[in-house]
């Protein structure tokens, strides 16, 4: 018996989009949506920071300390991962114009450069 | 230094008045070197400018002055052996008295037989000879012998038995010898007078027949007797050998010839004889002549017998005269006045005069125009006794005045000139005895002062000052006191000298306290000191350099002190030295701290601290046992910093920031943490500004 075809109901789609949308918001969650890189490996760095040379890396972080600035090129600052409560030293360029303070938290693009320098690609306040 | 221009005036006072006071003239040579060694060290003065310099200069010079009282230590203290009279002169040996110098030997010898004097004993045999020459001065005596023959003899008897006294020397003996003589040449004088009368008898006789015989001839030639006479005696009267018959002469037992025969018949018959006058002859010339022969041949032996008598007197007078010179300059007084006694009893008053000894004599004398007798020498002799007894009574005075001292001196110059008379040898055996400890003590003394060991003078002199009351001791103490702190003064003046590592002069100093002071205690001290500082100084530049060349500073600076003192010249080490003293002061500053901060249980500053002081000495043994201790318990720490020092050293600043990150987390309050990230963070800025990165396109 050829069964004739069915139409679907407008509140049948939509009830079906939401079930989808239901099942995958645990998902979405759980990897972390909204946040584009990868998590920077602390440990991995302090060990071996050369393996690291050329990754970018998403930190997230807290303002400890500014180390050292130098008008027209930027910033040395220390910071407190959130994660594990390191303290590593990133480099923050003045064409960020960033207004930093000690206490602050952020995650920061980083990229891993010349000598084990984390340079900061952007930054977002959390 | 404020009293230093009092000790140089002084000095210099005690100098010249020492160059005055000197008798001997022993230390002349030594104040003449000490005035030119103070010019050299006038003149050094001015070299040296330094403070320290200046000091050592003026001990210098004022050692240099040198009061020299040791000069005057023998000076007092030879006060007991130099008479202080003028009657002995010690450097000639002699001894005056009225003017006359006695040779009195050496003076070591005649301090010799007075000391050898004062020792002996008193003995009977003193009395008994003295009783004796008593004696012999009595019978001799014009007062109570009256000189009377039988007092002479039994003084000349006595004479051999004072003979036999050891005091005597046998002086008597040669007195009684010469009286023997003297009396013997009288008795042949006696029979040559005898002699003599007889043969003026005969030539009385001989003269008349002479006579006779020429008054015959002249009236049977018609001449004169004279010239008969004269003829006669001439031999020129010819009287014919053939008839003038034969003549004999005999000589008797006294020596008178007699000429008999018919020669001297015929002149006298009366018969006419035959002669003739000049050229002729006859028998009764013949005759007249050989009585004018015998006659003068008389005549010759008479005046042969009164030279020979003459002769005799004239030789025992002499002799006499000699013996009695000889016995007064030998100073022995008594027998000189016995000889003269004699003298005068033999020999009669025309023979009183002086013959011999008279130039000698009359030394003695103040005018030399007088008359030298033997009185002259009884009197002089006699003055000499009393000289000598009232010497002798001037020893008593003063040793019963506690005056010993002055007893001494007095017994010395008494005893010179009366050697040999009873005052002196029969003076109180136990005064002799007092006064020879004395003299002992201060011949002791002498040589001690001689030989400088002031620590022994200094005793004894206090001893002898318990012995009598008229010995300075306060003066020699004092000039002994000023001799040793002169050399005390010296040996400063060489330690300081030594100081500024002028060893010569040091050494010039030292040889002058010597000088002063030989047995100075300090100088071996210094001796001892100035050696080991050497032996110390060869040592310690061997153990410095080991040391300094291995790094091992705390060996050098545990030894610092003593490395210091030998270095102290050392224009190489003694820099070398200060550094390093210098650095482990500062490590030890740090250890010190490290102990602390362990104490409060600040183990990471502790570390740090000795961080801090491995710059200092990297190889210090304990600063890197406290290290290696510590490691364990700050291990992770000190992993960070050397994890960020090794990055920094390969340039790898990023990395290297983050180990400094990672240490000062561990310890916030690391100052090498701080710094290093300072400096880390300030180089990486320098990295970024020169090799700017290129933005990243999305």
């Amino acid at each position: 018996m050829n069964l004739p075809p069915m139409s679907l109901s407008p509140l049948r789609v939509a009830f079906r989009y939401l079930l989808f949308v239901l099942l995958l918001a645990p998902l979405f969650l759980a990897t972390g949506c909204g946040r584009s890189g990868e998590p920077f490996p602390v440990r991995a760095f302090l060990a071996a920071p050369d393996n690291l040379l050329g990754n970018r890396y998403e930190l997230e972080a807290e303002i400890d300390a500014q180390l050292n600035w130098r008008e027209g090129l930027g910033r040395i600052i220390a910071v407190r991962t959130l994660r594990d409560s390191a303290r590593l030293p990133i480099f923050i360029s003045d064409s960020m114009k960033a207004n930093l303070l000690v206490a602050q938290r952020y995650r920061f693009e980083v990229s891993l450069r010349k000598g084990g320098l984390l340079y900061v690609e952007n930054l977002k306040k959390l | 230094m404020r009293r230093l221009p009092l000790i140089l005036l002084f000095a210099a006072g005690s100098v010249t008045l020492h160059a005055q006071d000197n008798p001997f003239g022993t230390d002349a040579g030594a104040t003449t070197g000490a005035t030119g060694a103070a010019k050299s060290a006038g003149k050094a003065s001015g070299v040296n400018p330094s403070a320290g310099g200046s000091a050592a200069e003026s001990l210098t010079r004022a050692v240099n002055i040198n009061s020299l009282e040791s000069g005057t230590l023998l000076k007092v203290i030879n006060q007991a052996f130099d008479t202080n009279s003028d009657a002995i002169d010690p450097e000639k040996g002699t001894m005056n008295w009225k003017g006359h110098s006695y040779d009195v030997g050496q003076f070591r010898v005649f301090r010799g037989r007075f000391e050898r004097y004062l020792s002996l004993p008193a003995t009977r045999d003193q009395d008994d000879y003295a009783a004796t020459v008593t004696e012999i001065f009595n019978r001799l005596s014009t007062r109570t012998a009256n000189g009377s023959q039988e007092n002479i003899v039994a003084a000349w008897k006595l004479l051999y038995r004072a003979a036999e006294f050891e005091a005597d020397g046998g002086n008597s003996l040669g007195v009684a010898n010469q009286v023997f003589n003297a009396w013997r040449i009288r008795d042949e004088k006696e029979a040559i007078m005898v002699t003599q009368s007889e043969l003026q008898r005969i030539r009385r006789q001989q003269s008349g027949r002479v006579v006779y015989s020429a008054d015959v001839m002249a009236s049977e030639t018609g001449k004169t007797i004279e010239s008969v006479a004269s003829s006669a005696l001439l031999g020129n009267l010819n009287t014919g050998g053939a008839d003038s018959g034969s003549t004999t002469t005999t000589t008797d037992s006294t020596g008178t010839k007699t000429t008999t025969g018919a020669g001297a018949k015929k002149s006298g018959d009366g018969s006419a004889p035959r002669q003739t006058i000049g050229s002729s002859t006859t028998v009764g010339g013949a005759n007249l002549t050989m009585q004018a022969r015998d006659l003068a041949e008389t005549e010759v032996k008479i005046k042969s017998l009164e030279a020979a008598g003459m002769l005799s007197v004239t030789q025992a007078k002499l002799q006499f005269q000699s013996q009695i010179m000889s016995l007064f300059m030998q100073r022995r007084f008594q027998h000189a006045l016995i000889a003269a006694s004699f003298y005068r009893y033999i020999f009669k008053g025309s023979h009183q005069n002086l013959e011999v000894g008279k130039k000698e004599l009359s030394s003695f004398l103040p005018s030399t125009d007088l008359a030298m007798t033997v009185e002259t020498i009884e009197f002089l002799s006699r003055e000499a006794i009393n000289d000598v007894n009232s010497g002798m009574s001037a020893v008593g005075s003063s040793y019963d005045g506690n005056r010993k001292i002055a007893a001494l001196e007095r017994l010395q110059e008494t005893f010179f000139l009366g050697e040999y008379l009873p005052a002196v040898t029969q003076f109180d055996p136990a005064r002799k005895d007092a006064l020879l400890t004395l003299y002992r003590k201060v011949d002791e003394a002498r040589k001690l002062a001689d030989l400088k060991d002031y620590e022994a003078v200094i005793h004894l002199t206090d001893e002898i000052g318990t012995l009598t009351g008229d010995f300075r001791s306060a003066e020699v103490n004092a000039a002994v006191r000023s001799a040793q702190r002169m050399s005390t003064l010296a040996l400063s003046a060489a330690q300081q000298v030594a100081a500024t590592g002028d060893y010569a002069k040091a050494q010039e100093l030292v040889e002058k306290s010597a000088q002063l002071w030989p047995l100075n205690p300090s100088i071996k001290n210094y001796s001892e000191n100035m050696a080991s500082q050497a032996d110390m100084g060869t040592q310690a530049g061997v153990v410095f350099d080991d040391a300094f060349k291995r790094d091992d500073f705390r060996r050098i600076y545990e030894r610092r002190a003593e490395l210091a003192a030998a270095f102290l010249n050392d224009g190489v080490r003694a820099p070398q030295l200060k550094a390093v003293i210098d650095r482990m002061a500062r490590v030890e500053i740090y250890l010190a701290q490290t102990e602390e901060l362990l104490a409060q249980n600040n183990a990471f500053s502790a570390w740090e601290a000795l961080v801090a002081a491995v710059a200092f000495a990297p190889n210090d043994v304990v600063l890197n046992q406290r290290m290696a201790q510590l490691a364990p318990r700050v291990a992770e720490f000190v992993g960070r910093l050397d994890q960020a020092k090794r990055y920094e050293a390969d340039q790898r600043f990023a990395a290297s920031l983050t180990q400094y990150l990672a240490a000062q987390d561990i310890h916030p309050a690391s100052q090498l943490a701080r710094t290093g990230l300072s400096r880390v963070s300030e180089s990486i800025m320098t990295q970024l500004s020169t090799e700017v990165p290129a933005p990243i396109v999305r």
